[in-house]
């Protein structure tokens, strides 16, 4: 009696935990699947929103500045601003801009986003073209004579820089969608019910 | 008629490059860019061996070079020559092969194929050549149809072509060994060179003709020839780049009609007097002021056509270029000086909206309450003493006493509202350097004596301030208090952190401490004198230069005698690195190193400091960037290659002093408005743009012009005048806030016929010299002599084809009585220093400094730079008694021809900077004895002309004194030189 009590017991145990297992089991499958799918680990999908979250940001600050650079500029243009003082606000923002422009640029390079990579290349072969020759700062003693050119330049960049910023906050909001949807409702997950 | 010189383009232009674009015709290309020294290279005798390129005209014998064929062939040969030869022939006529494919290394010449020549003259692919046959409709290019033509072209070309082409040769050999000394000057660039020379061959002329043609030709008259020689190689000179060459072929063939009675003669018997010369100098225009007589003078503002186009398809068909030359402060002869008008409390009396200054044009409404702008249009209210009654005719009644109203050109006294800071006083800051070279030259010895002997003379007593550094590879600073008995100095070492040592008493008031700044500058030469020191600390020396003058700008005058080597700003040599010379890259050469300098400028002009640099180095100092200094800040570049002070001291005491005394505009700023529909959209000249259209000019003075395009804003204007109304704000020395206000009316049309009879060859030429010389810091030499060509060719093009089919001129070309000398000043302009031939033909520095110079001329100046005079003296000399009506009767000036000079006199020549003073090989001995004393018979390169005591000599410097009174910004020194065998000229 007390044999099979325990027996019974261990038995029903077993069969718990077995039920309990189960559960478990599916979410390893699915973790497993999902991660298999996308060659990562655990902490890719965590990371791949940091990336993105700071792309965004990036992007932000170069809209940013090439907004600054095209507002000075037009304020120069207007008369409200002397050269002396737009092309030192300009050019102190500039190198920055190029800095941060190339980490933009290599970032994609080294987490292999080659479309990203390859739709900012072009910029930074054009920055880096202009810091080669020397021709990156204004030139306040030509400036009126180099302002249109320069607007234009700003004014393409700008338009570049809002294009991948298009592109950015897509990335960013289908990689927090994973990022928090794929953990917490993991049954409403289209790849769950796929792969059960 | 606005057409009086009627020309063949057949014969003249010698088109270049016409048929590679035969339907254009754009590609007409007045030889501009020829050499002096090229042409030599025409004359070469084929060599014995000959190459092999030179088969075709083996039949014409092995001395004769291909380019006489044309001139020199009498008239039946050249009628029976095949049209298909024509054309080829032709090219070779014009005298002038053009300069860059001369090959740079002379000296052998003998073993040149006589073929370049004539492929160099034509720079465009050889096969041209031909097609140029296949261009019938513009008529240009196809000769042989025109049966009025072959004898005009016979004609035209023979004068030059006589004496030029066939003269020379017979003496031609000897003169080349002198030659050598003067190639590097001359010689081009060397690589079209081949190409053209092989391609050239595929078009053969018949070689039949070539031995008749020669025989011709074979004993040429010499004397002749020499001229011919020595006129050419006047061009030679670095700045006068008279017009003789292309031009002359140019401007000979003008006059081909008239010359067509004789066709064919040998004599050369064109009157070359009749042809088109500006000998007058610059003639202003007119027209401009009889149409406005309201108008300002034009030597304030000239437009380069008085008739604005009404709509901006006229403008696209007028090729020149549409703007204004503005030379603000332009030194008025007596009687004329611009009134100055204090309104005190009035007020200054300005349109509400455009700012527009009063002026004669505004018209006063309601009875004399109300006046409307004329730029604007606007209605003003006229403020309650201003106010007068208008008379019956609508004319203010105390018109005679309001000269604002009646004058194009016064000056308004400034109130409180104009100004940002109480009136600077002038201020004169001087940064010399002395190093071992400057002591050497003897540069501080005459500066240190010029200024001490300008000190009464500054402008702004008794408020004048002036201050001195001196700086080798440390920088001196020099205490100049007034209680001091002589100057303090203080020397710093520390080049990276430059700080000032004393607050004040660096800069101080001349009258206070006048005793000790002439201690100082008595002391200054003998203080350096034993100076080994080499080095140059020039950009920490201008920072301090900066920091202690920033409180109150002025005028900053740099005596730069080496390259900067030390601290921020130092220099590399690169102008002595011959890699980048010939490439794409050669006009970085021309442009700043360092983005330090136009930082400089920059900061410079922004805290009112203009600079003038002296620069006086043998060797290479980087003009290009030294001189961005001076661009920036509105001032200018004087460049004394190789000073001594013994051979340029009087050059630089007199400009030196002229700079000091001269009466300066200070803290000033310039703007120009004009009526709606039109705005100035660049400028150009030397000065900082501080906003859009505020030229920011921190020192401005008489001899300063600046110039600038106007475009089209609306497409079609609908008033029927325009209002130009440049106005300078400035400081006077005297204290007083001031604006010089000058005012011009323009018509507006709808006929660009109309344009171009109010066209101005004179603004005209000084914009494109302004824009080709902006062009070459940017692209090469070429392309900027190139585009200014291509722009002379369209513009006449266009009007030829607004006359062309009225007066059925078929292949001729004509010309606008108005624009009659602008190919002659487009070919010298094109042989500038700043612009002629290769890389090698002018020093890098002395092309920059010419740049710079040129860049700030006024009209006037620049075209007499351009087309110099030449004036026969011996005459006068020899004259017993000369009085002051012979010496009016000496003064006039001959044309830049061969035929001007004669072995037997003596010439002064003078472009504004320097004379030339030619000696004909058969002068009397007497006047050479008299005028140069024992040295008569030395070599003439090495004598300086100094007065002796006879008449005679002083004759000559009497004269030479007055040539120079009548444009005192400038000091010509004498270069003197004798009628070689072959020519040269001078060799300054």
């Amino acid at each position: 009696m007390n044999v099979e009590d325990d027996e019974d017991r261990e038995l029903e145990k077993l069969v718990n935990f077995s039920e309990w297992y189960k559960r478990f089991n599916d979410v390893r499958v699915v973790v497993k699947q999902y991660f298999s799918d996308s060659g990562g680990g655990g902490g890719k999908m965590a990371w791949d929103l940091i990336f993105w979250v700071l792309c965004f940001f990036i992007n932000i600050a170069l809209l940013a500045s090439s907004f600054y650079q095209l507002l000075s500029l037009s304020d120069l243009e207007a008369d409200h601003l002397n050269p002396f003082e737009a092309a030192t606000r300009i050019n102190s923002i500039v190198l920055p801009e190029f800095l941060l422009q190339g980490f933009f640029c290599l970032s994609f390079l080294l987490t292999w986003h080659w479309f990203m990579f390859i739709s900012t290349l072009p910029i930074t072969v054009y920055h880096v073209m202009l810091y080669l020759n020397r021709k990156h700062l204004l030139d306040v003693t030509e400036i009126f004579r180099d302002l249109n050119t320069e607007k234009k330049y700003r004014f393409v960049k700008l338009a570049v820089y809002l294009l991948l910023f298009t592109v950015v906050l897509f990335r960013l909001l289908s990689a927090s969608i994973f990022f928090f949807f794929a953990w917490k409702f993991e049954e409403l997950d289209i790849r769950t019910s796929l792969f059960y | 008629m606005q057409f009086s010189i009627v020309k063949s383009i057949e014969d003249g232009l010698p088109l270049k490059a016409y048929a590679a674009e035969p339907d254009a015709g754009l590609a007409v290309r007045v030889p501009i860019n020829n050499k002096p020294g090229s042409e030599s290279s025409n004359f070469r005798l084929i060599p014995p061996g000959a190459p092999q390129t030179m088969a075709p005209f083996s039949a014409a014998g092995p001395s004769p070079p291909a380019r006489f064929i044309d001139p020199s062939v009498p008239s039946p040969p050249i009628t029976s020559v095949p049209p298909s030869g024509a054309p080829y022939q032709r090219f070779p006529a014009p005298p002038f092969p053009s300069a860059p494919q001369t090959p740079p290394n002379r000296a052998p010449p003998v073993g040149q194929p006589p073929f370049q020549p004539p492929t160099s003259q034509v720079s465009v692919p050889p096969p041209s050549f031909r097609p140029q046959t296949q261009v019938p409709p513009m008529a240009m290019g196809s000769p042989p149809q025109n049966a009025n033509f072959p004898p005009s072209r016979m004609n035209v070309p023979q004068p030059p072509s006589d004496s030029l082409l066939s003269g020379p040769r017979p003496n031609f050999q000897p003169p080349f060994p002198g030659y050598p000394s003067k190639q590097p000057v001359v010689s081009q660039a060397p690589s079209s060179f081949p190409t053209h020379q092989g391609s050239f061959m595929p078009p053969p002329a018949p070689p039949s003709a070539f031995p008749s043609q020669q025989g011709s030709y074979g004993p040429p008259p010499p004397v002749a020839s020499n001229l011919g020689y020595q006129s050419r190689d006047q061009m030679q000179h670095p700045v006068s780049a008279p017009p003789i060459g292309g031009v002359q072929s140019l401007t000979e063939d003008f006059s081909s009609l008239s010359v067509a009675s004789m066709p064919g003669s040998m004599e050369p018997g064109l009157d070359y007097k009749a042809l088109p010369r500006p000998l007058d100098g610059d003639v202003m225009p007119s027209s401009f002021l009889e149409m406005y007589p309201m108008n300002c003078d034009p030597r304030y503002l000239r437009l380069t056509t008085s008739a604005i186009p009404n709509s901006q398809s006229l403008v696209s068909r007028w090729h020149l270029p549409l703007g204004a030359v503005v030379c603000p402060l332009a030194e008025a002869p007596e009687g004329e000086e611009v009134p100055v008008i204090n309104f005190a409390s009035t007020g200054i009396i300005r349109c509400r909206r455009c700012r527009t200054y009063v002026n004669p044009y505004v018209t006063f409404t309601d009875a004399g309450r109300k006046w409307r702008c004329n730029i604007c249009s606007l209605l003003n209210d006229v403020p309650g003493e201003y106010f007068a009654n208008l008379d019956a005719t609508g004319r203010r009644i105390d018109l005679d006493q309001r000269p604002e109203l009646i004058k194009g050109s016064v000056e308004f006294v400034a109130p409180t509202e104009y100004m940002v800071r109480p009136p600077m006083p002038p201020l004169y800051f001087f940064l010399i350097d002395v190093s071992i070279s400057a002591v050497r030259s003897g540069m501080i010895e005459v500066v240190a004596q010029t200024i001490r002997s300008c000190l009464d003379e500054l402008p702004g007593f008794p408020r004048t301030q002036i201050g001195f550094i001196t700086f080798d590879s440390t920088i001196h600073f020099y205490n100049m208090k007034s209680s001091l008995t002589q100057p303090q100095m203080m020397v710093v070492s520390d080049l990276d952190d430059i700080f000032v040592p004393l607050p004040d008493d660096l800069l101080v008031n001349l009258s206070e401490s006048r005793n000790v700044v002439e201690t100082f500058l008595d002391s200054l030469p003998s203080m350096f004198q034993d100076n080994v020191n080499v080095e140059s600390a020039f950009g920490p020396a201008l920072k301090a230069a900066f920091m202690v003058m920033s409180q109150l700008g002025g005028k900053l005058l740099i005596f730069q005698n080496s390259l900067p080597s030390l601290g921020v700003g130092r220099l590399k040599l690169r102008g002595d690195d011959l890699r980048s010379y010939g490439t794409d890259k050669e006009h970085i050469l021309r442009l700043p190193e360092d983005p330090f300098y136009k930082q400089m400028a920059a900061d410079l002009t922004k805290y009112q400091i203009g600079v003038n640099i002296y620069a006086f180095s043998d060797k290479y100092t980087d003009i290009a960037s030294l001189g961005t200094l001076a661009k920036y800040t509105g001032g200018q570049v004087y460049y004394y290659p190789s000073f001594q002070s013994v051979i340029h001291g009087e050059k630089l005491r007199h400009e030196l002093a002229r700079d000091l005394t001269r009466e300066t505009a200070w803290e000033a700023v310039m703007r120009i408005r004009c009526g709606k529909g039109i705005r100035f959209t660049s400028y150009h000249g030397n000065f900082m743009l501080r906003s859009t259209d505020l030229l920011a000019l921190p020192a401005v003075d008489c001899d300063k012009a600046y110039a600038m395009q106007l475009s089209l804003e609306e497409t079609l204007l609908t008033t029927q005048t325009v209002y130009f109304q440049v106005a300078l704000l400035y400081t006077a020395s005297c204290g007083e806030r001031r604006i010089r206000v000058h005012t011009a009316a323009a018509p507006v049309v709808t006929d660009l016929g109309e344009m171009y009879r109010l066209a101005d060859t004179g603004a005209i030429v000084s914009l494109f010299c302004r824009l080709a010389i902006e062009k070459t810091l940017t692209s090469k030499l070429e392309d900027a002599r190139n585009s200014l060509q291509l722009r002379i060719v369209k513009a006449l093009r266009e009007y030829r084809n607004l006359h062309a089919v009225q007066h059925r001129l078929g292949a001729r070309m004509i010309y606008p009585e108005s624009l009659k000398f602008l190919c002659l000043y487009g070919l010298a302009l094109s042989k500038s220093v700043p612009l002629k031939g290769g890389y090698a033909d002018a020093q890098l520095d002395e092309r920059c400094a010419a740049g710079f110079t040129m860049m700030a001329l006024p009209v006037k100046k620049l075209l007499k730079l351009l087309y110099p005079s030449l004036i026969r003296i011996d005459e006068y000399l020899l004259k017993p008694s000369a009085q002051a009506d012979g010496f009016k009767n000496i003064m006039k000036r001959l044309p830049l021809v061969a035929e001007s000079l004669d072995s037997r006199g003596l010439y002064v020549y003078d472009d504004g900077f320097r004379f030339v003073i030619w000696f004909g090989r058969m002068l009397s001995p007497d006047i050479a004895k008299n005028l140069l004393g024992p040295d008569f018979a030395a070599e003439l390169s090495r004598v300086t002309l100094t007065e002796h005591d006879n008449e005679m000599s002083r004759r000559l410097m009497k004269i030479l004194k007055n040539l120079r009174e009548s444009d005192p910004s400038y000091y010509q020194i004498p270069y003197l030189t004798r009628q070689a065998k072959l020519m040269i000229y001078s060799s300054s």
